[in-house]
């Protein structure tokens, strides 16, 4: 073999070895660019690990297939078959194999969350499945708004579904009338939590931010509710004033102006109308605001009762019958009547009727 | 050059009569039949679906096109003895190799091309039909990086060729399928590799798991599928250095596969 023949083949070693160590940069800008190496994620040390290598990297494809037979599991069995863990497990395999998956995180969490007859009622696993969903795609609005929903109509924490609609509306590539829905949303969460003055802030950036004049309209009609709502509370002190001095009720909030326990008369509602006494709890309401609530009471009492008769083919038999239908088969609660007063209920029409009018 | 292409033109030409465009109509099977049933079953993710199925559909064909005609490229040669009447013509063997591998890269790309056409095709009847739905859902079609997904594809091929080329300029045909599907295997896998080298107390462990990281090829790099379904990062930079990436790591591998070509002997 000559000297020329055997360095030929070290050569060319050389210029591979030279070729390799070109290559690293590339893949050192790769990683930059991609953020880091891809598949590391916590999911990698926990059961779904096995899965991501048997897939083979065609995780997305794994992801799929277990999202099908997770919803064949939905459809074939009733809800009270169904496992919650399994469904978590179902879940958390199909995120961790597709962690960009929004629908998988939206649809699981709420599924888990609801409780029956159209979830499982595994409230904090729904959540935790949401959580994960927020981590994984800190981008999108859609996971906090679901979980806000979550926390404000099951575990009733309002500041936390607040908490939350506000993260929604700072998520980046909302329309300006989006981000007022759920600035609004959070506003509103605020507000049933009893932070009426987070609340009205909220309502006021809305006010003077929003570009469409009937978002302008309805954050102006809340921000007048919270202020009556105040007025209410400042004038049931008042009332409460009075009894404690003079042993009664005063027969009108005016009488309370007269007396000096409210100084410089009865103010004017914001929401319009006037302020009314509501002996039975003794308070101070809004005529107006009594009004609306009393409605919205109305509507929603008349609602369930035609909800009911659909469910047992019959109105319920009593208010007391249609209480027990909503408080143990909805997630809802049995409104008060925002006066104090009683329902009037009729069981041949089904329809429930407020015990007093206002004028 | 002109011997290069000569072989690449042969290899082509042997590439169709092997009749691999059938693959084609397995694939436009393959993706008609399943995207009306698993789309129709998917809670309304139907592009997800398709493009989840069609994209790695695509991949597990090219790779499977890519290990079983590559390893078959210098072996058939030498066992059928034609490789005696090639060098008998003024060709060098680094020129057999290079056309061995461009023909074959060639037959790919048709191959590719016209699966990456049907999938869209059928992506578009989808998004078309679902317009709202999908906009809704994944705020975006990503035809784009629908392409790109399928390009980075293409790129893996190319690598997958250069390795299967490799152990095919040496050992048996299915020998060369193990050691190449192996190979796939851990490229896929780089970045746990990557992973062991940053948690492990051991220096000297680290650093060579930080050197088996870089030397075996980076499949996880050539994997934009997700991208295609939610848009992303596949910018012009990241297009640029994995191009680069694989033009270089194919490179070394047709180098490695001409030295090993080049002590071969023919009795």
């Amino acid at each position: 073999m000559s000297v020329r023949t055997a360095i030929k083949p070290l050569i060319a070693l050389v210029i591979l070895a030279a070729l390799v160590a070109v290559s690293i940069p590339f893949q050192i800008r790769i990683d930059e660019i991609r953020g880091r190496f891809r598949s590391v994620e916590e999911s990698l040390y926990i059961s779904s690990s096995s899965l991501k290598k048997l897939s083979l990297g065609y995780d997305e494809l794994l992801a799929d297939i277990y999202w099908i037979r997770a919803l064949q599991y939905f459809g074939s069995k009733k809800p009270e078959e169904q496992n919650p863990e399994l469904l978590y497990h179902y879940f958390d395999i199909i995120t961790d194999l597709d962690p960009r998956f929004v629908n998988a995180y939206r649809y699981g969490g709420t599924f888990l969350a609801e409780p029956p007859p159209f979830g499982l009622g595994e409230t904090m696993k729904g959540i935790e499945l949401l959580d994960k969903g927020r981590r994984n795609n800190p981008e999108n609005y859609k996971l906090p708004l679901e979980e806000a929903f979550i926390y404000y109509f099951y575990p009733k924490d309002y500041e936390k579904a607040a908490g939350l609609f506000r993260e929604a509306s700072e998520k980046p590539g909302l329309s300006p009338l989006r981000k007022a829905s759920m600035k609004g949303m959070a506003a509103s969460a605020h507000a049933r939590g009893g932070n009426n003055e987070l609340s009205r802030k909220i309502w006021e950036i809305i006010y003077e931010t929003s570009p469409s004049d009937g978002r302008r309209e309805f954050a102006l009609r809340n921000i007048n509710e919270i202020d009556t709502m105040a007025l209410e509370d400042k004038l049931t002190e008042s009332l409460k004033e009075y009894v404690k001095r003079y042993g009664g009720l005063p027969s009108s909030p005016e009488d309370m102006a007269r007396s000096g326990v409210v100084k410089n008369g009865i103010p004017e509602a914001p929401m319009g109308g006037k302020f009314i006494l509501a002996p039975t709890i003794e308070a101070v309401k809004s005529s107006e605001l009594s009004k609306r609530r009393i409605q919205e009471a109305i509507a929603f009492l008349n609602a369930k009762s035609a909800r009911y008769k659909k469910l047992y083919g019959d109105f319920p038999r009593s208010l007391d019958e249609l209480r027990k239908f909503i408080e143990l088969e909805t997630t809802a609660v049995f409104p008060a009547h925002p006066l104090g007063e009683e329902y009037i209920y009729d069981p041949e029409t089904g329809k429930v009727e407020s015990g007093i009018v206002i004028d | 050059m002109r011997r290069i292409l000569s072989v690449a033109h042969n290899t082509f030409i042997e590439a169709i009569r092997d009749r691999v465009l059938y693959s084609l109509i397995l694939f436009a099977i393959i993706m008609i039949l399943s995207s009306l049933v698993f789309a129709s079953i998917s809670a309304e993710q139907y592009n997800k679906i398709v493009k989840d199925l069609g994209l790695t559909a695509i991949s597990i064909i090219g790779i499977l096109i890519s290990v079983f005609l590559g390893i078959g490229l210098v072996y058939k040669e030498v066992e059928r003895k034609t490789v005696y009447n090639i060098f008998s013509k003024p060709i060098k063997r680094y020129e057999f190799i290079f056309g061995k591998y461009l023909g074959l890269c060639i037959t790919l790309f048709v191959i590719t091309l016209g699966m990456a056409l049907i999938l869209f095709l059928l992506v578009l009847l989808i998004e078309i039909r679902y317009e709202g739905l999908i906009s809704f859902y994944y705020g975006g079609h990503y035809y784009a990086e629908f392409f790109n997904a399928v390009y980075f594809e293409y790129l893996e091929f190319l690598v997958v060729i250069g390795i299967a080329l490799v152990f095919s300029s040496f050992t048996t045909p299915v020998m060369s399928a193990l050691f190449t599907f192996f190979v796939i295997a851990i490229g896929r896998f780089s970045s746990d590799i990557r992973l062991f080298a940053e948690e492990v107390k051991s220096p000297f462990t680290a650093l060579f798991s930080e050197a088996v990281y870089r030397i075996i090829p980076n499949l996880e790099k050539f994997d934009v599928r997700s991208e295609a379904v939610y848009g992303g990062i596949v910018n012009p930079d990241l297009i640029l250095y994995t191009t680069v990436y694989a033009v270089i790591y194919t490179l070394a591998l047709l180098i490695l596969a001409t030295i090993i070509f080049e002590r071969k002997e023919f009795k």
